[in-house]
């Protein structure tokens, strides 16, 4: 579903991304770990095609993402501080961001109501997105990307703001979508996030992958308990001291 | 279609939620708005009826006035609409959501050239229909000749735009923007001082007002599009129909030309333009320069420094601050270029009093609107920083304080352009001082009027930009023109009577008197809005 191969960013003379090779399979859950400046979000951005490689490729879908924009149709993005239409209400913008992706109507509006009813946002969608407060924009994006069925969904720091019962809901949708075969690439800080939800555990630290595998695979690789050691011990280089 | 329907929407909920938030600012405004457009018809019927009076000489500039104003659109239709290329396509964060969407790049650019069309040209296109309707009015030529010049006008109006996107995209594409900007500025300086040295003088006044002006010269170029509906507007009058039709024709082609590269170029290099100008491609290190080596040896507390440092580099680094300077700049270069080439002493004293008022109003008008621009949104540029700012050991004054010094640099920067053409038209002594006066107490009212207005309105909340849209902006705007055109009335008014004889008065008396009378008041009112905007400031809580 996303291959990347010999993926490297750089900014004027730093390298925010080097050598980057990412194989994730169908219906797999992925979570980038990785210090603050790490290279997360840029990783991320280089595979919505926000960003143009320096060098290597990346394919999503089989696709080549920095030639085709027909492959986007099948891709959800949540950047850490998405854009929305201030002065479109909350149903505007989710007719808007569906028919965007080509959903047909009936379903548009069938999937509209179901979202809106499940993260409670139901009484407010006529208000205006900039009445609202940050969680609920933040849930608007959710359904936004949640409408066109993505098969690949990538998300930047993804319960920033959220209130308990959001975060609930948000992991069990992204659960749920995985066993139906979508995969979903996430980027966090959270700890417990990565350790509940992930399959597959990156972490990635001055620009390159330094390990991946599952939880019990770091585990062995690093000696250490706790996902929190682990990281600790990868991305710290006198953890003995620490 | 969806993302020009999304802009559409957009625009009708902000009708209606003002509409019901605020009924009566909203029917305020609108009439506002509908009034101005009645005072700018009349003020340019005004114009043209004053033209027409001058006989030979009126008939003379009033065809000319077709041929610069085409031409000064040219350029700052251009100007404004690369600008806002930049800003809307390039350095947009919408542009960064609609690349994550399966649009193509083609299809963004589309809503962007609209966007920019409409913001560069919307206003210039109502003011040109205002103009051509006084000018078919005046000249009796009837509503088909209105009628058929909007189909002129409208080429006119989009072959600037894409100038201004063709330009935006290849410099964006290929350029360092700070190289192309230093670059422009160098080419337009040496151009302005070798342009300076000679002076041309011609005997007759009328053919100074149709050969001597640069911008006439310039704007009689046959190549260029303004050129071109100028010609075509002029021969239409003439029932020349068949050479309006080639003039009306050229812009046409010109126009699907430019479109037609537009796309070219689009599909080339919008993406990589946009990539290169990506908000998160931000990661330059920035070293310590010669400026700060240069502002630290200043005599200033540190505190003061620090605050500068911030403000002068906030403003430096940001492209959207300092491009719409260089627009201002820009316009005044034209008009210093046309001065310097000014056969001033050849015309009468009415002549000579008349272009003093206008120098004095211009200069007042560019400072009033700079503080509008950059002053008045500084605390609202503070944003999320104001919390650090209260929090800080140092008083709210000494910040206050501080920002009207930098605001004061305006002063500094009206001050100079007067005394230049002052210098170059060689006005009298009494003349001199008083338009000096005039303009660096009013420059300093309007930075103290902005700046305390922009205290007491300040929103946290908002970006900088938006506060300038914001009613405290809109009161801003009409505090200050209506300063200005108090100051205008009482001293030009006074003095345009004693010099038509209509009034008599010791014209010495009345400008020392008046003028001490009006600095008196003007420090007054400085004094009374930024007790204002302070007051408000140090009881506003950080939202």
């Amino acid at each position: 579903m996303i291959k990347t191969s010999g993926l490297a960013k750089k900014f004027d003379s730093v390298w925010a991304v080097r050598e980057l090779n990412l194989d994730i399979k169908k219906g797999c859950f992925y979570c980038l770990l990785g210090p603050n400046g790490a290279g997360k979000t840029t990783t991320l951005r280089l595979l919505a095609g926000l960003l143009k490689p320096t060098q290597g490729k990346i394919y999503i879908l089989g696709q080549d993402i920095t030639s085709s924009s027909e492959v986007k149709k099948f891709i959800g993005f949540i950047p850490d501080t998405p854009f929305l239409y201030e002065n479109l209400t909350i149903e505007e913008f989710l007719e808007f961001a569906g028919a965007i992706f080509q959903v047909e109507k009936n379903i548009l509006r069938k999937k509209i109501d179901y979202y809106l009813d499940i993260f409670k946002l139901s009484q407010l969608k006529n208000i205006l997105i900039r009445e609202c407060s940050h969680g609920i924009k933040q849930r608007v994006v959710y359904i936004s990307n949640f409408l066109h069925d993505p098969q690949v969904l990538l998300i930047d720091e993804p319960l920033v703001g959220l209130d308990p019962y959001s975060i609930t809901l948000i992991k069990r949708l992204l659960k749920e979508y995985t066993h139906k075969g979508s995969t979903v690439l996430m980027s966090t800080h959270i700890l417990n996030i990565a350790e509940e939800l992930a399959d597959i555990i990156g972490i990635i630290d001055k620009g390159s992958l330094i390990s991946q595998g599952t939880l019990s695979q770091l585990r062995e690789k690093t000696s250490q308990k706790s996902l929190e050691e682990i990281f600790l011990k990868l991305t710290i280089s006198d953890y003995g001291n620490y | 279609m969806e993302i020009i329907k999304v802009e559409l929407l957009s625009l009708r909920n902000i009708l209606r939620k003002y509409f019901k938030d605020h009924p009566y600012r909203f029917i305020f405004i609108s009439l506002g708005l509908g009034l101005s457009i009645v005072g700018i018809y009349l003020l340019i019927l005004e114009g043209f009826l004053f033209l027409d009076s001058l006989g030979g000489l009126g008939s003379i500039l009033l065809k000319r006035a077709f041929y610069i104003l085409f031409l000064i659109l040219l350029f700052m239709i251009g100007m404004s609409s690369f600008v806002v290329f930049y800003s809307l396509a390039l350095k947009n964060r919408e542009t960064d959501f609609l690349f994550t969407l399966p649009l193509s790049p083609q299809k963004i650019l589309n809503k962007k050239l609209i966007q920019v069309f409409f913001i560069s040209s919307g206003v210039p296109y109502l003011l040109l229909i205002l103009f051509i309707l006084i000018y078919a009015k005046i000249n009796n030529l009837g509503n088909s000749y209105f009628l058929f010049s909007l189909f002129y006008l409208l080429p006119f109006l989009i072959i600037s735009c894409e100038t201004g996107v063709i330009f935006s995209l290849v410099s964006l594409r290929f350029f360092n923007l700070k190289k192309v900007f230093f670059f422009l500025f160098l080419v337009l300086a040496i151009f302005f001082l070798f342009s300076f040295f000679p002076k041309p003088h011609s005997p007759e006044t009328s053919y100074f007002f149709s050969q001597d002006f640069f911008l006439f010269r310039l704007s009689k170029l046959w190549l260029l599009p303004s050129y071109w509906i100028a010609e075509g507007l002029l021969k239409l009058e003439e029932s020349q129909s068949t050479y309006s039709l080639i003039f009306l024709m050229n812009l046409y082609s010109l126009c699907f030309l430019l479109l037609r590269i537009v796309y070219f170029l689009g599909r080339r290099f919008f993406k990589e333009a946009f990539f290169r100008q990506s908000i998160v491609c931000s990661k330059k290190k920035i070293s310590r320069n010669i400026g700060d080596s240069l502002l630290n040896l200043l005599p200033l507390p540190s505190y003061f420094k620090l605050f500068l440092f911030k403000d002068i580099k906030n403003f430096l680094r940001e492209p959207r601050e300092y491009l719409q300077l260089i627009v201002f700049f820009g316009i005044l270069f034209f008009y210093f270029l046309n001065l310097r080439n000014f056969s001033y002493h050849f015309l009468g004293p009415l002549w000579k009093y008349l272009i003093i008022v206008l120098n004095t109003f211009g200069v007042l008008c560019i400072s009033s609107t700079l503080t509008v621009r950059f002053v008045f949104p500084q605390w609202s540029l503070e944003a999320r920083n104001f919390w650090l700012i209260k929090r800080a050991s140092i008083p709210l004054s000494k910040i206050y304080l501080e920002k009207l010094l930098i605001s004061s640099s305006f002063m500094v920067i009206s001050l100079i352009l007067i005394l230049i053409s002052n210098i170059i038209l060689e006005v009298k002594k009494e003349f001199f001082y008083l338009t000096s006066i005039l303009v660096s107490v009013g420059s300093l009212s309007f930075c103290c009027i902005s700046l305390g207005l922009g205290a007491y309105f300040s929103d946290f909340r908002r970006v900088h930009l938006k506060a300038v849209e914001s009613l405290g902006g809109l009161l801003n705007l009409i505090i200050n023109l209506a300063y200005l055109t108090l100051t205008l009335l009482i001293f030009f008014g006074i003095i345009y009577l004693n010099l038509t004889e209509k009034l008599k008065i010791n014209i010495g008396n009345f400008l020392f008197w008046g003028l001490t009378a009006w600095v008196v008041f003007s420090l007054l009112l400085s004094w009374g809005f930024s007790i204002l905007g302070f007051k408000k400031l140090k009881n506003k809580e950080f939202a």
